[in-house]
């Protein structure tokens, strides 16, 4: 068994907070900056939400907020993905290693 | 244990008794009682569960966390159905109808905190933790301080949540059934109590599958007729809608749920951010066996969540469609039974006595679930955090910290009861703001600074945290909804109704600020060992070894 600063010395361990950083940032700004675009729609222009969608009854607003909707599927999809690609076979490294496996 | 049997022999006697005494709701136009046959049929199943539950349930990580041996699928069903209340089903689609955009404002602020929970919580969350959220705060912090404070952050939250739910609940079955109000809370509380104290987690998580499956049923058998009326097509459904609609095209753009920017920001900042700092929705995430079956139950939370909003939103212009202009729906030119129940209304009018009796069960289902969930959470503060910690100490007694949660849950159980018929008039939907508003001023700061931030020190966290809760508090009090609408002063001491944008900041910048002035001894080995509990929150080493004992 490794002690936790043996394994912040491990290159799998750097590479690992590394792969978590590139995706975690990223999603987390575009979910947030999407809301809150929004949101801050909603507060400052919300007629113009109520503007016509492709011409029909639908208007933008509800355009948008179903697009936000579906947008949450995508990001999880996105991120759940990449974790079982990337980061999974990371953390098992690590782990075999840190409890003498290999 | 006995008593409780007893009290359900004697439980389907008084509803009858009920009936027939204040035969004046809407069961007196419900020409037979569906309803009520379903509403047993899923009594009579949760209470044998929990019955078999309770022969299961011997240790403290039974109790609490299931013994960690829900599947990532299951947990995500669950935690869509400890999520998917009734406030929102009802309230949602009451609200669409009402006035139509201002419902998906809702939805979407209650969906996208769950991307935020998984990429940010879910997984180190169940690496650092064992029963609690205060496991994760005080892993490297001082104990008593820290769980005292996430005690009762998670405690006044649940109260919150609770008082709404139970509000909720005590209306619905009062039209449904024609019971009294207060029978109608009583009943609850004695269900949910019931479910809790015996079953503990094991119970709760299968009552919260069995009405995830029912709702998401109901709910879509219920979008699929309304989308059959209108040919499958969304145009013709928005079209006949603003038609009919009083405030027609008004009904597709935000109305008079937000009137100003700070409010829009504040209601969005607690929407997106409390969903990471409630206390029953956390815990769940301990029935799992780890990060990787953790990471998979946001992904069918979420996937569940936004697919049951996308519903709702169909439900109420469903019922924009469908119900105005159908006169027996309507007394003296409003709608029956009050602003929550055009859904229960629309399925009357999509099919008939039988839907109508299976929607209203549905709803209670969701009901007794969800704050049977809450109470869990509440009880477990209380016990773990507290008793277990700052009574019990090094003295692990498992029995007793059970014996100790069943006694919380009884107690909170009556407490709940009894706020439910003191804020009988209170606004469900603003209770739930609240809870949620405080879930994320004082709860989510402290959770997540304590898992990313090495510069986080006991003293920081304290002072933070209880800013946080306080600001969310005290704002509240003297904003518009308490000081005019219940005090009735003449005007506001602070004068906007959603605070989360001005409590959330101060958490933050309060933490933040006695954490880097923080010099003493203590504080500085609390950043040394950040770095050994960061290894732990991103492998899980050590994670399964310190939840067996």
């Amino acid at each position: 068994m490794l002690t936790p600063d043996q394994i912040r010395q491990m290159p799998e361990y750097h590479a690992l907070t590394q792969a978590r950083k590139k995706i975690l940032i990223p999603l987390s700004i575009i979910i947030v900056v999407a809301y809150f675009a929004l949101v801050l729609t909603i507060g400052f222009f919300p007629h113009s939400l109520g503007a016509s969608f492709l011409g029909g009854t639908t208007s933008i607003g509800v355009a948008l907020g179903v697009g936000l909707i579906l947008l949450c599927f995508v990001i999880t999809g996105i991120y759940v993905t990449y974790a079982n690609r990337t980061i999974e076979p990371l953390v098992k490294k690590i782990q075999d290693k840190a409890r003498g496996d290999l | 244990m006995k008593l409780f049997i007893i009290l359900f022999a004697l439980l389907p006697l008084s509803v009858f008794a009920g009936q027939e005494n204040t035969n004046t709701g809407i069961l007196a136009w419900m020409s037979n009682n569906h309803a009520l046959m379903m509403f047993f049929a899923f009594v009579f199943l949760t209470v044998g569960i929990t019955i078999w539950a309770s022969k299961r349930t011997k240790s403290t990580k039974d109790f609490y966390a299931a013994g960690g041996g829900i599947s990532g699928f299951q947990n995500g069903l669950a935690i869509a159905g400890d999520y998917m209340s009734a406030a929102s089903f009802l309230g949602i689609a009451g609200l669409v109808y009402a006035s139509g955009f201002d419902g998906l404002i809702y939805a979407i602020g209650f969906l996208v905190g769950w991307p935020i929970v998984l990429l940010l919580i879910a997984e180190p969350l169940r690496n650092l933790g064992k029963y609690t959220f205060a496991d994760v705060a005080s892993f490297r912090l001082q104990q008593k301080p820290i769980r005292i404070l996430a005690a009762s952050g998670s405690l006044i939250t649940v109260i919150f949540y609770l008082i709404a739910q139970m509000v909720g609940a005590g209306k619905l079955i009062e039209l449904l059934f024609g019971l009294q109000y207060e029978t109608a809370v009583v009943i609850i509380g004695v269900l949910m109590t019931f479910y809790v104290t015996a079953g503990g987690m094991l119970a709760t998580t299968w009552v919260q599958l069995i009405k995830a499956v029912l709702l998401l049923a109901g709910a879509t058998l219920m979008a699929i007729l309304v989308m059959a009326q209108v040919g499958f097509n969304f145009e013709t459904l928005f079209a006949r809608a603003v038609d009919v609609h009083a405030k027609g095209e008004l009904i597709m753009a935000p109305g008079t749920l937000v009137t100003d920017p700070v409010s829009a920001i504040s209601l969005g900042m607690a929407l997106m951010f409390g969903t990471a700092g409630l206390p029953h929705i956390l815990m769940r995430f301990f029935t799992v066996r780890d990060a990787v079956q953790a990471r998979r139950s946001v992904f069918y939370a979420t996937g569940f969540i936004g697919y049951f909003y996308i519903l709702t939103f169909i439900i109420g212009f469903g019922a924009i469609i469908l119900l105005i202009g159908n006169n027996y729906y309507f007394v003296d030119g409003a709608i029956k039974g009050g602003s929550n129940m055009p859904a229960i209304h629309l399925s009357h009018a999509l099919g008939g006595d039988m839907l109508m009796g299976f929607i209203s069960a549905v709803a209670f289902a969701t009901i007794l679930a969800v704050v049977s969930g809450l109470t869990l959470a509440g009880s477990s503060a209380i016990s773990h955090d507290l008793y277990a910690t700052l009574i019990l100490k090094g003295d692990r007694n498992e029995k007793k910290e059970i014996r100790a949660s069943q006694i919380a849950t009884v107690c909170l159980g009556a407490i709940a009861v009894l706020l439910g018929i003191v804020f009988e008039n209170q606004n469900v939907a603003f209770m739930v703001g609240l809870a949620f508003c405080v879930a994320a001023s004082a709860n989510f700061p402290i959770l997540l600074l304590s898992m990313y931030w090495k510069g986080l020190t006991t003293r920081g966290a304290v002072v933070g945290g209880a800013a946080g809760l306080l600001s969310a508090l005290i704002l509240v009090i003297i904003g518009p909804t308490v000081w005019v609408d219940a005090f009735h002063f003449p005007e506001a001491i602070f004068p906007y109704k959603y605070p989360a944008l001005f409590s959330i900041s101060a958490a933050f910048i309060i933490t933040w600020l006695v954490s880097i002035t923080d010099k003493s001894a203590s504080a500085q080995n609390e950043r040394i060992a950040f770095d050994t509990q960061f290894v732990r929150s991103q492998t899980g080493l050590g994670a399964s070894e310190a939840s067996d004992h």
